[in-house]
């Protein structure tokens, strides 16, 4: 298996030649099945790697050297283990059902080659950053997915909008790539190696009170370069994976198509910090002071982003905050050290908002991209499949048992409050309770968002919605099916599959049974609560929920509706004085000093003493002769001076 | 004394006898066949590149043959090379060229093989007899070229100055050799080295010296030695043109670099400064001067004059301001004349590429024009989008960009003025250059932002390979530049080391006679 895992990603990267170059001649049946096959067989040896892991024998291959320089050496390796195949079932297994599903989606668009072959290049850098078996290979693959994720976040490039939107997303990374990169540089220092199973050999048992004496870190303690790196990481991890304070790109990431916003936006890309913290998670739970910074993040993001989705009235809007909000919970379960919860949310995430965004895609299709929910309305009986699987995705992401989110949503709550029991540390118990609100705004904001598209009557009459194909309605099943089984299903193998990778810590069994007892009962209290004031509130008519909001709710609403104004703060706190500065570096230094003084200046002057010098150049012979006379004679005077006057 | 060590001459003779053929052939074919008289020029020529090609890959020493007249050594071989190679692809080009030209094939092919030949011959020559003869085949070859197109009045004038101005600089390098033959009673390079590294005041000596540098400045176009070039670079046919700035420099460069290393090493505190004075000026004025110039040939005429500059920038400053002296600066200069041969045989070719025919005032027949002037290359790169690529690689490797053989060889020369502290120097030759990008690049926009205003170029498919491999060979040995590094370093460890002539035997004596024993 070990020799095919080049495949993996190699297949995807071949569909995205083809159809990158030659994709627009071909007919579009074949693009389609060249794009969807390399993700499809990538799923096959996935399942294979994931047997081989499961046997307990990692695969691992190192094909070439990549980097050599001095102490660096980084190789092109592959390498996976329990986390790695878990992660690689999902990006292949969920990527195929939605390049699937972009195929009855996008094929009337003019630009389905281009965007299949996009896709397929997110998928080889998605795998590669998975697979890889170093942390620079992680990062080629994580700027891989942030290029792909800005050209599909800007695919329809004649609206302005999407381009910045995809300006945005791609600069606000680039904030979080540069702590990313002091991360790395610090573990560097530390162990002068990048590959991870190096790192974790030399960094795994650290004395962290050593006190450095070479290096970059002469002077400070072991410990505290590892809590620096780990937090330049976790920093990274925000921007790629959308935490306070870099959160702001992804729902301006909505203007790509919704199966891009499906894919890279909900299911695989944004998990990619939260892959990142588990693949390290020997330097984390090293620094203990990020990690506690890192729940209060997570449980802020989470608490932030959900109650802006309270009010937004695009579907995709409303899904991409709760995208952020459920990667507040992934960073939280991380943050535990309970590992395994994390990749838990992020596998049952990726099947029901996955689902719920390509059901909004359903939904757009056929209204014909319509995306205000304020004039959907009823499409319960125009789309009743449709409907169907939403609702489940909905009751999956709204936390109802039976349902996938329920399970690790639950766990992740229950791991929160313990770890707050056990340290008696009052930001973990203000963690928790954000956490429960969270869970009771989820509630809220998924019920309206199913009542306001799918109930009461519709809001335009005369409309007529067509019914998706079925490439779009197939994957819609399958991740309706793994939205409701995948949370009891895979709850406790996970846990034991990802053993080898993350070995447990001691745990108090009393207390632990006790924090997840009181967690999923506070859960369930959330989750009931929510349900039922959305219902109240929306389900009969504008009346109560215009009383609502002109009264006791005005403030609230407000600021829900204009996002808490983070938009407003950055533009006036970064963006404007960025362009402030910018524009004065530009016409001083650039178009005064550059432009006008070094180089016109410069050119003016050489056309100048050439325009002298050509006054020479008239071509008589005589005055050639002349020069070569009179060089020749200051030639030999400075000869004879040297050589025999100046002796 | 007599050793007849064919190595040395082998290639020159390939070259004189396909020349003698040829000549023999269209005499008896009457202006007919070109093909004919085309392949048989290509043969010789083959066979001499060969030759030069074995040479440098068997890497077998230094040969010295008939009495230390002529070597074959790396220096010769690398360049002879690039010559024979230059020789080839004009060849190709005239199959097309002579014929819109009206040109006789017989004479153009004879002439540029002899021309050739000289060249081969001038870069393994070791004494003066054999320079100076060598100079004088291939410079009355060249004389002949340029006015090769008879009805041309440009032709005509620029092929009158280049005799006149040339006879000069002969007169220069003939007296410098009598001069020195005067003093030390030997015409050896090797021997003139002897005498002059014994710290000699004698002003004949040194003036003969100076007279000698004065002829080779005078044929690569150094200032103030220069001002013949842009006008026989722009009255010549273009084909011509190109076989002078890349064979004519790369032999005389060859000759110049032997002369400081083998006659002059001794003395670069005699030399160095006079090469400093005229490396500068040369940079300076050339540079200056394209910048001003509309005709793209004439412009590239004043960029040949030019890269003379930075070539002699390496040259000048082999001798460290305050001190020691290192061959390194040769070296670069050599590679650097090798690898401005593709560059700017592949830019000329480019104006022939795009010429048109134009109709002749006063006559109902039309005449063959070369593009020269910017206008004629406006709006290329729409039409002929590949021809356009391949000539804004041929000028930004002029220009000296990275990955083209152009940015290695600059680097190399200024990375050799620097090590030996001749910072005034190297920040000149990146000032000018920095000047150069203005009207390489100039042609670059015009191309590819300008409306066209003609489109009645006539390409042929023979010029347009000749593009293309100068384009190719420009990013290949950009790229891979090893091999031709190390054969110029490998040339200048051979001239300066001692033995490399030494292995001939040296005449005891310095009485003149026995310099001038009868060749075999």
């Amino acid at each position: 298996m070990s020799s095919l895992l080049w495949l993996i990603p190699a297949l995807p990267l071949f569909g995205f030649l083809i159809n990158g170059t030659v994709g627009k001649r071909l007919p579009k049946p074949l693009v389609g099945a060249i794009a969807i096959a390399g993700p499809a067989i990538g799923f096959i040896l996935a399942i294979f790697a994931f047997l081989q892991v499961h046997e307990g024998a990692g695969a691992l291959a190192t094909y070439a050297s990549w980097i050599s320089t001095g102490p660096l050496k980084v190789g092109a390796g592959l390498q996976v283990d329990a986390l790695s195949a878990v992660m690689v079932l999902n990006v292949t297994g969920v990527g195929s059902l939605i390049h699937l599903y972009s195929y009855g989606y996008m094929v009337d668009d003019a630009g389905f080659a281009r965007f299949m072959a996009y896709l397929n290049l997110f998928m080889t850098s998605m795998l590669i950053l998975v697979m890889g078996d170093s942390l620079p290979l992680l990062f080629v693959g994580w700027e891989g997915v942030g290029l792909c994720s800005y050209l599909l976040i800007g695919f329809w490039f004649d609206d302005l909008a999407n381009v910045d939107a995809g300006r945005k997303a791609f600069i606000v990374n680039r904030v979080g790539d540069f702590a990313f990169l002091m991360g790395m540089f610090a573990l560097f220092a530390l162990a002068g190696t990048l590959g991870y199973s190096g790192l974790e050999a030399a960094l795994g048992h650290a004395d962290t009170a050593a006190v450095l004496t070479a290096g970059p870190f002469a002077g400070f303690t072991v410990g505290s370069v590892l809590t620096f790196a780990a937090a330049s990481l976790f920093i990274g991890a925000t921007g790629k994976s959308a935490q306070i304070p870099l959160y702001i790109w992804l729902p301006d990431a909505m203007a790509g198509p919704t199966p891009v916003s499906a894919l890279i936006h909900a299911a695989t890309m944004v998990t990619a910090g939260v892959y990142m913290v588990g693949r390290l998670d020997f330097v984390f739970i090293q620094a203990p002071a990020v990690l506690t910074a890192m729940v209060l993040v997570a449980s802020a993001t989470a608490l932030l982003s959900g109650a802006i989705a309270f009010s937004q009235n695009d579907i995709k809007k409303v899904l991409a905050y709760s995208t952020v909000s459920q990667l507040g919970f992934m960073f939280a379960g991380m943050a535990t050290t309970f590992w395994a919860s994390g990749l838990f949310h992020v596998l049952t995430h990726a099947f029901f908002k996955a689902l719920l965004f390509l059901g909004a895609g359903a939904v757009i299709h056929a209204l014909h991209h319509e995306q205000d929910i304020r004039k959907m309305g009823g499409l319960r009986k125009d789309l009743p499949l449709v409907f169907g699987v939403f609702l489940i995705g909905s009751l999956a992401l709204a936390g109802v048992p039976p349902f996938a989110g329920f399970w690790s949503k639950d766990e992740i709550l229950g791991n929160v409050l313990y770890t707050a029991l056990e340290g008696g540390n009052p930001i973990w118990f203000l963690s928790f309770g954000m956490l429960v609100l969270t869970a009771l705004m989820t509630a809220f904001y998924t019920t309206r968002l199913v009542v306001l598209t799918f109930f009461g009557e519709p809001a335009d009459p005369n409309r007529h919605p067509h019914t998706p194909p079925w490439q779009m309605m197939v994957p819609l099943y399958v991740l309706a099916v793994l939205s409701v089984v995948g949370g009891f299903a895979l709850a406790s193998p996970l846990e034991h599959f990802t053993e080898p990778v993350w070995s447990h810590l001691h745990v108090n069994e009393e207390m632990f049974h006790h924090a997840h007892q009181v967690a999923l009962a506070t859960s369930l209290v959330a989750v009931v609560l929510g349900i039922g004031s959305a219902w109240w509130l929306y389900s009969s008519g504008r009346a109560r929920l215009e009383a609502f909001v002109d009264g006791p709710g005005h403030l609230i609403h407000k600021l829900s509706l204009n996002k808490f104004y983070v938009d407003e703060i950055y533009e006036w706190t970064v963006v404007k004085p960025t362009q402030f500065g910018a524009d004065l570096l530009f016409w001083l230094v650039d178009r005064l000093l550059i432009d006008r003084i070094v180089v016109e200046g410069s050119g003016q002057l050489a056309l100048a003493l050439g325009a002298i010098l050509r006054r020479g150049q008239t071509g008589a012979l005589s005055i050639g002769t002349f020069a070569i006379t009179g060089g020749t004679l200051a030639v030999l005077g400075v000869l004879l001076y040297l050589g025999v006057a100046h002796v | 004394m007599t050793t007849a060590d064919w190595t040395a001459i082998l290639p020159a003779l390939c070259l004189i006898t396909a020349a003698i053929a040829v000549v023999g052939a269209d005499l008896w074919l009457k202006g007919r066949q070109i093909m004919l008289l085309a392949i048989i020029s290509a043969i010789g020529a083959s066979g001499a590149l060969g030759l030069l090609i074995a040479h440098l890959r068997l890497d077998d020493g230094v040969h010295v043959a008939f009495g230390g007249a002529l070597v074959m050594d790396h220096l010769a071989a690398l360049l002879g090379v690039g010559v024979t190679v230059a020789t080839l692809l004009v060849l190709f080009m005239s199959t097309t060229d002579v014929r819109r030209r009206h040109i006789g094939f017989g004479e153009y092919f004879g002439t540029l093989l002899l021309g050739a030949a000289g060249m081969l011959l001038l870069l393994g020559s070791n004494d003066f007899i054999t320079m100076f003869v060598s100079v004088e085949i291939l410079s009355i070859s060249m004389y002949v070229l340029t006015g090769v197109t008879r009805r041309n009045p440009r032709s005509n004038e620029a092929a009158v100055k280049y005799l006149v101005s040339g006879a000069f600089a002969s007169a220069f390098l003939l007296m410098g050799m009598a001069y020195l033959y005067g003093v030390t009673g030997s015409i050896r390079l090797d021997q003139i080295g002897a005498a002059l590294s014994t710290g000699t005041t004698s002003p004949m000596l040194i003036v003969g010296f100076g007279l000698l540098l004065v002829g080779f400045a005078f044929k690569i176009g150094a200032a103030p030695f220069h001002m013949w070039l842009p006008d026989v670079y722009e009255g010549a046919p273009t084909s011509t043109t190109a076989f002078m700035a890349v064979a004519v420099k790369a032999a005389a460069f060859g000759a110049l670099v032997r002369i400081l290393m083998v006659a002059g090493v001794g003395r670069s505190d005699l030399w160095a400064w006079p090469l400093w004075g005229m490396a500068a000026g040369t940079m300076v004025i050339g540079n200056l001067m394209a910048a001003q110039q509309t005709s793209v040939k004439r412009m590239l005429a004043f960029s040949s004059i030019a890269h003379t500059g930075y070539g002699l920038v390496a040259l000048s400053t082999m001798r460290a301001p305050y001190g020691s002296f290192a061959s390194e600066g040769a070296s670069a200069a050599l590679f650097y004349v090798f690898a401005y041969t593709f560059m700017t045989l592949g830019a000329f070719a480019f104006l022939i590429y795009l010429g048109h025919e134009v109709p002749v005032a006063g006559r109902l027949e039309t005449e063959w024009q070369d593009a020269e002037h910017l206008d004629d290359f406006a709006g290329i790169a729409r039409r002929r989008p590949w021809a356009a690529l391949a000539m804004t690689i041929l000028l930004i490797s002029l220009g000296g960009f990275p990955p083209t053989v152009g940015f290695v060889g600059k680097f190399w020369l200024f990375k050799s003025a620097v090590d030996q502290g001749h910072y005034a120097l190297a920040i000149l030759g990146v000032i000018t250059s920095l000047v150069s990008l203005f009207y390489y690049l100039r042609v670059v926009v015009v191309m590819f932002m300008k409306d066209p205003i003609h489109t009645d170029e006539k390409t042929h498919w023979t010029i347009g390979a000749v593009v293309a491999f100068a384009t190719v060979a420009t990013l290949a040995i950009g790229i891979w530049p090893d091999a031709f590094l190390d054969a110029a370093r490998k040339a200048t460890d051979e001239l300066s080391a001692p033995k490399a002539v030494a292995t001939a035997p040296a005449p005891t004596d310095a009485a003149p006679q026995v310099a001038l024993t009868p060749l075999p």
